[in-house]
């Protein structure tokens, strides 16, 4: 604690210290994690917890990323019939829903719905000594109960996120072909043309490391919970915002990174004025 | 090192402990010898649960040093601080039961992790239920299921299936009925008696104590102490507890609230 300086001083230092505290100790517990990971460990709840954040989130991500491609669809028709290019729809909604919309609000989503309800969890299991109780049968807590979680999100949530974007170019779809009549031939063939490989790669890279966020976050938020409800209320909503944050942080850094990697890979890419 | 404390199994040597700067326990010299159930009385919030837990290694003293055989156990690697603890019992205040395993799991886990034979714990499992006096009806049963008493029972299972050296024992009848808590009494007076065990019960009760205990230590809020007292206000049999002559050691052991009540108020009041 720092207890010298003028009072303004103090608090901006104590801030800081604050800060600095906090990514330490979140380096640390991503650490221990990590390792946990190496070792297997909690690998005999691996199918429970891959069942709560795969198989039960199904169903948010198909209505998401269903909704996400219709809204797209009703938003830009107006502007492109317009300019009488109603056939190009395709590549604008699906290039959106495939590089940005879909693993960006799929991971939203399940922010909200698997990092909250972990968070909860693990604080529930730490207010009522759940968590000391591990400790005490020769377990390595933060190891046994956040390896499965972390495992679990990273690699179902770009399972998930290829759903989401699956529902989210059929939403698309729907629309502009059965509700305003585009061809559904030249529709089919914009999008062959427009969506690459790389739309899909990068659509991929991105919620691998949205799942890896939102387990950390989740698991670090419920096993440093406060006691009491209050304690467990606050550990959840702090894991979902904060997940929800370091999200949309994360996307605006890798869209940053993938796309000089793709001027580094391809220069004359149309990309380049990125 | 104190000849008591190299004899100890368990010694605290004055440790402190604080809480974002609030002081729970200051300076505490404690050694338990080998085979000997001590009772850790105290009010609510005199750091009776913060010592058993500074005691298993699951909290670090703020000051000061807990030894167990000679060794201070959050300074040793990981491996072997497992290995460590795996040698005490703990039974939680609400039972601390793993609410997504069924009975037979819950006693089963600590088995497991140490990678024991299906077959084997299946024979201990059954046996500990036995000793706790629950039937084989129970084993598929959820924590959610089971009454306050029940899961103190199970929770004990599940302490004593690896066969510990030490048991810890947190406020193991708070929110029983009198029954119950005599059942309680007589497992600890039991597991005591029937393996070479050294215990420690943190307890607000004085049939626990008086059923139980070889030795009594009573803990007082840091917050009520007088300037220069000693936070430990008694240690002895409880025949000695029973006679001590000192006004607030004689006030809880009689469960007297006196002038407590007025001095409650004036803290209160803004």
């Amino acid at each position: 604690m720092i207890t010298q300086g003028k009072p303004v001083v103090r608090s901006l230092g104590q801030i800081v210290s604050n800060v600095l505290d906090g990514f330490g100790d979140m380096t640390l517990f991503s650490l221990e994690v990590l390792r946990g990971v190496m070792r297997g460990a909690g690998r005999d709840t691996f199918l429970m917890v891959g069942q709560f954040v795969g198989v039960s989130s199904v169903p948010v991500v198909a209505i998401t990323g269903l909704f996400i491609g219709m809204v797209l669809a009703v938003q830009a028709f107006g502007q492109f019939a317009v300019l009488g290019l109603k056939t190009q729809l395709s590549s604008i909604i699906n290039i959106s829903v495939v590089r940005e919309l879909g693993p960006v609000l799929a991971a939203t989503m399940l922010a909200g719905r698997v990092g909250g309800a972990i968070a909860a969890e693990l604080a529930s299991m730490r207010i009522t000594d759940q968590v000391d109780a591990l400790a005490c049968l020769g377990v390595n807590p933060v190891q046994y109960l956040s390896a499965p979680r972390f495992l679990a999100c990273v690699l179902l949530i770009p399972l998930l996120t290829i759903f989401a974007n699956f529902m989210g170019v059929m939403g698309g779809a729907l629309i502009c072909i059965h509700v305003y009549h585009v061809d559904a031939y030249h529709y089919w063939q914009n999008t062959n043309g427009q969506v690459t490989n790389w739309d899909l790669i990068t659509g991929l890279i991105k919620p691998v490391c949205f799942g890896a966020a939102i387990a950390l976050i989740s698991c670090y938020e419920g096993l440093h919970s406060r006691p009491g409800a209050t304690g467990v209320g606050q550990a959840a909503n702090r894991a979902f915002v904060v997940s929800f944050m370091v999200v949309l942080i994360l996307d605006f850094f890798l869209a940053l990174l993938l796309s000089r990697l793709r001027l580094h890979l391809w220069p004359d890419h149309p990309d380049r004025f990125v | 090192m104190s000849q008591s404390a190299a004899t100890a199994l368990v010694s605290l040597q004055q440790v402190s402990m604080q809480f974002d700067g609030h002081p729970v326990l200051h300076a505490i010299d404690l050694d338990i010898a080998a085979g000997k159930t001590v009772a850790i009385i105290g009010e609510s919030g005199c750091g009776k649960t913060v010592l058993l837990k500074l005691l298993i290694g699951l909290l670090r003293p703020s000051v000061g040093r807990v030894l167990f055989d000679g060794r201070v156990l959050v300074d040793l690697p990981e491996r072997e601080l497992i290995q460590q603890r795996l040698r005490f019992g703990f039974l939680f205040q609400a039972g601390a039961l793993f609410d997504s395993l069924s009975v037979y799991d819950n006693i089963a886990f600590g088995l497991r992790a140490q990678k024991r034979p299906e077959t084997d714990i299946r024979d201990i499992v059954a046996q500990r239920l036995r000793e706790v006096g629950l039937s084989s009806q129970v084993l598929n049963k959820y924590p959610a299921e089971l009454s306050g008493g029940m899961k103190k029972r199970v929770a004990l299972a599940r302490a004593l299936a690896l066969d510990p050296e030490v048991m810890l024992y947190d406020e193991p009848t708070t929110g029983l009925d009198p029954i119950m808590t005599d059942v309680i009494n007589e497992l600890i007076r039991q597991t005591r008696d029937s393996r070479a065990i050294t215990s420690v019960v943190v307890t607000h009760e004085m049939r626990t104590v008086n059923k139980c205990a070889d030795r009594v230590v009573m803990l007082y809020p840091l917050s009520r102490l007088g300037v220069g007292e000693h936070q430990i206000l008694f240690d002895g049999t409880p025949e000695e507890l029973r006679q001590c002559p000192e006004p607030r050691v004689r006030q809880f052991v009689q469960g007297e609230a006196r002038e407590r009540l007025q001095e409650l108020a004036r803290q209160e009041a803004p």
